[in-house]
């Protein structure tokens, strides 16, 4: 008798003991899922002008693959000056933080292929990559978004000169100077793109322990190795779930204001 | 009073304009919720559980990332592995890795973190061993083949020793494997007890950094990279000295060879570059100088190759 009402107080001990716990994992779990919102909208790139409104239809031609971006580039082709000053405006305006936007601003003035380029992008290329940033540099470097950037400027100065115009080649041995190895590469690699004859100026240029960068050569996708060691996951069969032909079920039209949609409740 | 704000970069640039179209369809929302294991919880009060269409939230966001892994090739109902494309089995090796792995969106200790993969360790440390093992064993046999002597029984004697020497290497390369692999089923079961508890088991993507800092393509490569470390692929090197600000720090992967996190990322980015389908020239463009510049800072031995 004694005996049982021992282990009617044990598990009545134990039950409360466990509803506490749960209530501190409740509790901490709350803690732990965060809240976020929204505090301001992105800024607007370029003033607006005729060109600063053809810039924002290039933009959005060029995101979207828009069949219209090669007409709106001619257009904009006819007052090069104005557009170097736009877009440079707007690569300088914009905070260093916000590597994709700048990114885009040099991809934008690399399309151009114009001379009246070669000045800001070499410019671009050439400038100091500001310190790290980044404190957890784990797939996140502002020193790699930042050396995206210049690789970018490298490439449209190499497509400017591969349009016949032969003062941007100059810029590019001068690149061949800078202190970033990825920039001397993706230059050296230019410079041969554009003249295989280039092979022995660079070589006079580069100092010696950069040297063997000229052998870093530009690799056809279907060349590159990876070992595929897959393990196909069994479990997943019994929870798979064919994948939606892509554009098969109606897609709804895109609302920034109206919520469509929301995904099943599987917790 | 929420815990961490953003605010909106151009939806043009970042790809999400283009991409936000297609993830409003309600077949597509049902199953990338139910198949990449979207934590509940974890996606309302702000981060977009109740309105999945918005591309200014968080989970539009994610959900851009996962359509650009999943449709990115010319047939996206072809997922095999046999593809040398990773385009096309891009979206189910995520899927596959992810199994038991939740996915949450958090506000971050800082702006420039992406996202952290928590309770691989377990098979990052038994690949890690069994890197460490077969590298011994590469300069073992190495240093056991020595110049022999060419008269007898010099030559014998010396071959013997090569022999003993090699075996030796042979039997410890043995050993130092079945204790990586032993030692990875131990902490596994610690692990799946420790889960059973306390979802250990997650990817954590972080505001601002990986909703608002990167385009579609490095999302979807970011959650390529992690499910790499799922498949037991640690960074196991410090960065090299021409990283500029990284140097010595850890974290890059010891060279392409090693077929990490970097290794597979740059060749994802690559292929999308090159092949990639209902995507921009810009998008693929910005895949290529991303995977550049991957290549120039993430391994310790700088591979010998561009994009």
């Amino acid at each position: 008798m004694n005996h049982s009402i021992l282990w009617l107080w044990i598990l009545g001990a134990a039950a409360i003991i466990a509803f506490i716990i749960v209530l501190i994992l409740r509790s901490l779990k709350k803690k732990l899922i965060q809240t976020v919102s929204k505090s301001k909208n992105g800024l607007s790139l370029f003033y607006n002008s005729d060109v600063g409104r053809n810039l924002n239809i290039l933009i959005d031609a060029l995101s979207k693959d828009l069949k219209n971006s090669s007409e709106v580039l001619k257009k904009l082709q006819s007052d090069p000056q104005e557009c170097v000053k736009e877009l440079t405006y707007a690569f300088e305006k914009l905070p260093e933080s916000e590597y994709n936007a700048r990114w885009f601003m040099v991809y934008c003035i690399a399309q151009f292929e114009l001379p009246e380029f070669i000045r800001p992008l070499s410019r671009i290329a050439m400038s100091e990559i500001p310190n790290e940033m980044s404190k957890t540099i784990h797939l996140f470097s502002t020193v790699a978004e930042e050396t995206a950037i210049r690789l970018t400027a490298i490439d449209g100065i190499r497509s400017i000169v591969q349009k016949g115009y032969k003062e941007g080649e100059i810029e590019l041995f001068d690149l061949l100077k800078s202190k970033y190895l990825t920039l001397n590469i993706a230059t050296c690699q230019s410079l041969i793109a554009i003249n295989t004859e280039n092979k022995a100026k660079i070589f006079e240029i580069l100092p010696k322990e950069k040297q063997f960068i000229i052998d870093i050569r530009p690799k056809e996708v279907k060349d590159i190795t990876i070992i595929k060691n897959i393990q196909e996951d069994i479990a997943l069969n019994d929870k798979y779930v064919q994948k939606p032909q892509e554009g098969k079920s109606e897609v709804r039209k895109f609302s920034k204001y109206i919520s469509i949609s929301k995904p099943p409740k599987i917790l | 009073m929420a815990d961490c704000n953003y605010s909106v970069p151009p939806k043009d640039i970042s790809g999400d304009s283009l991409y936000g179209t297609r993830i409003c369809d309600q077949a597509f929302i049902d199953w990338v919720w139910y198949s990449y294991n979207f934590d509940y919880d974890y996606w309302q009060d702000g981060w977009g559980y109740d309105d999945c269409c918005n591309i200014d939230k968080p989970l539009a966001r994610t959900f851009n990332a996962l359509w650009a892994l999943n449709y990115s090739s010319d047939n996206p109902q072809d997922e095999s592995y046999d593809q040398d494309n990773l385009l096309y089995w891009g979206g189910r090796y995520v899927r596959e890795k992810m199994n038991g792995f939740k996915l949450r969106a958090l506000c971050g200790s800082n702006n420039t973190t992406n996202a952290t993969t928590f309770g691989a360790g377990c098979t990052e440390y038994r690949n890690t061993v069994k890197w460490g093992c077969t590298q011994y064993q590469r300069d073992g046999y190495e240093s056991c083949s020595w110049d022999c002597c060419d008269w007898w029984p010099c030559s014998w004697g010396c071959e013997l020793a090569s022999w003993i020497c090699k075996g030796w290497i042979w039997l410890t390369t043995f050993t130092c494997i079945a204790y990586g692999y032993l030692a990875s089923w131990v902490c596994t079961a610690g692990l799946e007890i420790g889960n059973a508890f306390s979802q250990i088991k997650r990817i954590e993507l972080y505001n601002i950094n990986f909703f608002y800092g990167q385009d579609v393509v490095q999302r979807a490569s970011i959650l390529f990279h992690e499910c790499r470390h799922i498949d037991g692929k640690a960074h196991n090197a410090d960065f090299p000295s021409w990283a500029s600000g990284l140097a010595g720090q850890s974290g890059a992967d010891s060279s392409w060879d090693y077929q990490g996190a970097y290794c597979w990322q740059v060749a994802w980015l690559a292929w999308y570059w090159a092949t990639a389908q209902n995507s921009s020239p810009a998008l693929r463009a910005k895949a290529r100088v991303s995977a550049n510049a991957i290549l120039g800072y993430a391994f310790a031995e700088l591979p010998s190759f561009t994009i």
